[in-house]
């Protein structure tokens, strides 16, 4: 009885200004090496050299002056996992997170972006409510991770009822006819994620988890999915649609188990930027 | 990056003349807005009532900056998606608005309408919205200021890269690509 633990709400609050602030502002090491790679890479095109040395100079503009990567500071998705042996005091920890996300969006000036009426469109200036997934795991820790959306993105979400006795080349396709219909309206190069199973709107919910915890891949799939990138990339929209590579720096899987009948697959478009950031308490 | 330089004021003098595929650095005032002030503008222009801002010569920025401070200055300002401004652009392109200013593609039927108009698309790298915002001197709301994000700005341009996506001639850069 004696690793139960009390945590306060307020500490988690907290903790999402804080991810949020991180996620909005710095750029993974692992885009940064992609960018880089790419723009000095004699075989792409001159035009689309520019284009990223332009968000290369943008993650690094944005790490000095503490600005957003992007002005598109998106809705605020929140995945927390809360160990059983945990008690939570204070206000509800859907107010909490809520608090947080205002705390980090007014204190850095980013933008409100959510209107509280879909019909009416009256911006509720506090960029809530946060998406959140609250999962009750074992043990007395609680794991927090915060995921930016931006609308560009989210506009590019694909669900997609395919056969269920579909391939994993028939995912893949409907992976590639995605990126054909989304253009460059998403801001590329990509990261794909995609959710295979469970019910339709788990499907989604996997597409944007296996961003950041995507499946383990066999060295049989991982060589598939190469050959799949090389495929996406061989359309040749390019950053910012003008050709050139890359269009797609990776492709995201996450499976779950699903109806006999069906074979869900939710597609998640994500831009570079890639903003998520995780901390343990 | 050597890229030519392009006042605002002026745009009749060049506009014919800068070429898709290219990037050019844009100097001087525009508009910003987006979906909701489109849809109000053509409200009030149907209703036959006046409008807040001059269409003639407009150039429109597609974009919702992160939060002005005092003096104007965002952190953030970079395109959003031009697709979703379709259908406002018949009726803006025929009161006189000259360039658009956004990301991503726009439809056959939109190109064909740029060219009967004279009018180009302009476009600022997509996720670069800090650096782009560096290249803006400040934002101000002139219009529909209740709508936070999405009002209608006054934006001053100083040195900002666009990429030059179709040009008067008709040349298209989502399609032609060296």
């Amino acid at each position: 009885m004696n690793d139960f633990r009390i945590v306060q709400t307020a500490q988690i609050a907290d903790t999402v200004t804080e991810l949020c602030i991180k996620s909005n502002i710095y750029l993974r090491r692992f885009v940064k090496t992609a960018l880089l790679r790419n723009r000095d890479d004699a075989s792409n095109t001159e035009l689309s050299k520019k284009i990223l040395n332009i968000l290369i100079k943008n993650y690094q503009l944005a790490q000095k002056s503490n600005a957003p990567l992007c002005q598109d500071t998106g809705v605020v998705n929140v995945f927390i996992d809360i160990g059983q042996k945990i008690l939570l005091n204070g206000i509800t920890l859907s107010n909490a997170i809520d608090r947080g996300v205002y705390k980090a969006y007014k204190g850095s000036r980013f933008r409100m972006s959510i209107v509280q009426n879909p019909l009416l469109r009256n911006n509720n200036f506090k960029n809530t409510p946060a998406m959140k997934y609250i999962n009750i795991v074992s043990g007395n820790k609680i794991k927090i991770t915060v995921l930016i959306k931006g609308g560009g993105s989210e506009n590019a979400t694909r669900l997609v009822l395919i056969s269920p006795v579909s391939t994993m080349d028939d995912i893949y396709d409907t992976i590639i006819d995605t990126v054909k219909k989304t253009g460059a309206r998403a801001c590329p190069p990509y990261i794909i994620g995609a959710g295979i199973g469970g019910t339709s709107d788990d499907a989604i919910l996997l597409s944007k988890k296996a961003l950041f915890s995507p499946d383990r891949l066999s060295d049989f799939h991982k060589a598939e999915k190469a050959r799949y990138i090389k495929k996406i990339n061989a359309l040749n929209i390019g950053p910012a649609g003008f050709g050139g590579h890359p269009t797609v720096l990776d492709i995201r899987l996450k499976f779950a188990p699903t109806h006999i009948a069906t074979m869900p697959v939710g597609i998640s478009i994500h831009c570079n930027s890639v903003r998520y950031a995780t901390k343990k308490i | 990056m050597r890229q030519k330089k392009y006042n605002l004021e002026d745009l009749d003098t060049w506009l014919f003349r800068i070429r898709a595929g290219t990037i050019i650095n844009l100097t001087g005032t525009s508009l910003a807005m987006r979906d909701q002030a489109h849809k109000k503008i053509i409200q009030l222009l149907n209703e036959d009532k006046s409008i807040p801002i001059s269409l003639h010569n407009s150039i429109i920025y597609y974009v919702g900056p992160t939060q002005p401070d005092k003096k104007g200055r965002v952190l953030a300002a970079g395109p959003t998606t031009s697709a979703r401004m379709e259908n406002f652009l018949p009726s803006f392109l025929n009161k006189g608005q000259k360039i658009l200013i956004g990301k991503g593609e726009l439809s056959k039927s939109s190109f064909t309408l740029l060219k009967k108009y004279g009018a180009v698309y302009l476009v600022p790298v997509g996720g670069a919205g800090a650096y782009l915002a560096s290249k803006i001197e400040n934002m101000t709301p002139v219009a529909f200021r209740e709508l936070g994000p999405e009002a209608v700005f006054q934006v001053v341009f100083n040195d900002f890269p666009v990429i030059v996506a179709f040009d008067t001639m008709g040349r298209n850069a989502f399609e032609i690509k060296i």
